[in-house]
């Protein structure tokens, strides 16, 4: 089983272009550390608000595929329905050959509305936007020289997009939060799928079914529909300390969300941790994400590492990650892995 | 009672689900011409039937589970006074900033576009992972408030709402619906019935004093 992290480098309450500066620096410190301990991917997502510093993760990525030798480089989202596919192969083949053959991108619809203004697109748009951005970059990646059609852009004849990427297949993930639909839109496209689970793994299963079914019925072989999961994550040295250093971040983090806006009250925090949410000593997370891997049979786990904490928590949480429980998820899930969890590279 | 879910989403499958596990009979209806819907009944809402809205009979309850902004522009061939549970939530990041809704509850909106049908804003204060929740209606019964202008409508609502393993508390005309949505004191954390009625009961007096609320149906 792959184990991963991602961020989307949140600021907290510092958002000069200083404190971004430093929260890059230090994104770029972490994955080498990631890199070094053997994690298998390290991810950045996009958001485009004063509270984020990456907006642009294919050019914090390239930074990290410099520097970094093993790790697998992918995005937590790239917010497909605003981006150009065209420009999009390209910075990612870019990204590719600079990291030999390390990149994916993995793909969705966003949490967040700000980019919809800022290039130009109408929100109400962002299904069909989503829909048709996601089947032009799959046949960009798969048959370049296909001339393309579409509602939103100019049609493609006879282009070059280019560099190709190193790999053959550059592994494209469509990302779901939990629309039965989105989950459907995987399984027949037959990509695989990144589902992001706050309130743990159980929310995941009839969703899990459905992409499966949906793929399966649509003709593509079951091993071309792995599966990750993905949340939030601290690991603390023990479990009452885990909770009590994470709360006061995670309910500040959380206060971006309408439900939470005067932050995240602490009882529902103490029943999401019930509920699976990944909070808690080594063991405890080892525990978690073997239970994502049993009840949903999962090829990876990519865990949001640093959400809503300062740079020394979210230090001593990796390392916890790296050195406590990456070598005992490797342990326990070597022998058992699926076939399909072979990338070539 | 016979349920009709417009809307295959995170909302209203999880509404359907809890329905049918309620003993109801639901009928739910995708995006027109989505053929995934079958699907995703099939697996996510063992019991339901998928089913256009233009093949509803006998409805005692709609629930309009779709994005504020499709709720607006989407027609609604029901048959006229049907009860219509009202669930959205004005939210930015997937509607856009809609002048429709300025300092009024989504629900008045809709009301104000099909007055044929009776409007109550409810199910809209808790995430479906909240009402998801297996132990909810055995361990606990979360508060779900309650705003039309028709109390007949907001007594069936009530019993379709309590019948899902929620505390109805109907708290005033549809215009009191802000109440429960976002940047509303009663949206977003599961309260007990008592809770919602105390922390309710001081905007319920600010605006009374204002006189915007006319009689109350509860
Ligand atoms: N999620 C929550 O926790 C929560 C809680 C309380 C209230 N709400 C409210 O509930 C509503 C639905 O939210 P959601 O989270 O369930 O969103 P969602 O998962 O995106 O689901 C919305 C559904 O509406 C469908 N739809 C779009 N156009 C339609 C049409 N013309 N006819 C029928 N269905 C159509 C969409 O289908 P396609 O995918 O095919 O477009 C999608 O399945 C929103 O107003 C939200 O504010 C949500």
């Amino acid at each position: 089983m792959e184990l991963g992290v991602y961020s989307f480098g949140d600021l907290g309450h510092d958002r000069t272009s200083k404190a971004a500066g430093r929260r890059l620096d230090a994104l770029i410190r972490q994955a080498q550390a990631a890199d070094e301990a053997g994690l298998d991917m390290f991810a950045l997502g996009e958001h485009h608000r004063p509270d984020f510093a990456v907006s642009a993760p294919e050019v914090v990525l390239a930074a990290i595929a410099a520097t970094t030798r093993r790790i697998r480089l992918t995005t937590s989202v790239i917010v497909l329905s605003t981006v150009d596919p065209v420009r999009l192969m390209e910075q990612f083949g870019t990204l590719d050959q600079i990291s030999h053959g390390r990149t994916e991108i993995t793909v969705g619809r966003g949490a967040f509305p700000e980019s919809y203004s800022l290039f130009g697109y109408d929100i109400r748009d962002y299904e069909a936007l989503f829909d048709e951005n996601v089947r032009l970059l799959i046949q960009l990646r798969d048959d370049p020289a296909k001339p393309w059609q579409g509602r939103f852009r100019s049609a493609l004849r006879d282009v070059h997009t280019g560099p190709r990427p190193a790999q053959q297949k550059l592994p494209i993930w469509i990302g779901v939060g939990g629309t039965p639909q989105s989950a459907v839109r995987a399984g027949m496209l037959g990509q695989p799928m990144f589902l992001s689970l706050f309130a743990g793994p159980r929310s995941g299963v009839r969703l899990v079914e459905l992409y499966r079914r949906a793929g399966t019925q649509a003709g593509h072989d079951p091993a071309s529909l792995r599966l990750a999961t993905g949340g939030h994550m601290y690991v603390g040295r023990t479990s009452q300390g885990a909770r009590e250093e994470f709360y006061p971040h995670y309910s500040h983090y959380l206060s971006l969300h309408p439900s939470f806006a005067g932050g995240m009250p602490r009882h529902v925090y103490d029943q999401w941790i019930a509920n699976g949410l990944l909070v808690g000593s080594p063991q405890q997370i080892i525990d978690g994400i073997m239970t994502h891997r049993e009840l949903l049979g999962v090829d990876r786990f990519v865990g949001q590492f640093d959400p809503g904490m300062p740079e020394s928590l979210a230090d001593g949480s990796l390392e916890l990650y790296l050195t406590e429980v990456l070598p005992v998820i490797k342990a326990e899930t070597r022998t058992s892995e699926p076939a399909a969890t072979e990338v070539a590279s | 009672m016979k349920i009709g879910i417009i809307g295959a989403g995170k909302l209203g499958t999880t509404l359907a689900r809890r329905a049918v596990n309620a003993g109801h009979d639901v009928v739910i209806a995708g995006r027109p011409g989505a053929a995934q819907t079958a699907l995703v009944v099939e697996v996510m809402i063992p019991g339901a039937t998928a089913l256009p809205v233009t093949d509803w009979e006998d409805l005692d309850v709609a629930i309009l589970a779709v994005p504020f902004s499709i709720a607006l522009t989407i027609p609604m061939p029901l048959q006229p006074g049907t009860v219509v549970i009202d669930p959205t939530n004005h939210w930015a990041p997937v509607d856009g900033d809609l002048s429709d809704v300025a300092h009024r509850s989504t629900s008045e909106a809709l009301a104000a576009r099909h007055p044929q049908l009776q409007w109550v804003k409810s199910l809209n204060q808790l995430g479906y992972h909240d009402l998801e929740d297996e132990t909810i209606g055995i361990a606990e019964r979360p508060a779900m408030g309650i705003a039309s202008d028709s109390a007949e409508a907001a007594h069936t609502a009530s019993v379709l709402i309590a019948s899902l393993g929620l505390d109805p508390v109907v708290i005033g005309p549809l215009s009191t619906g802000t109440l429960l949505e976002p940047g509303g004191p009663a949206f977003g954390t599961t309260l007990s019935n008592a809770e919602l009625s105390t922390l309710l009961h001081p905007a319920e007096q600010a605006e009374r004093s204002r006189g915007d609320v006319a009689e109350h149906v509860g």
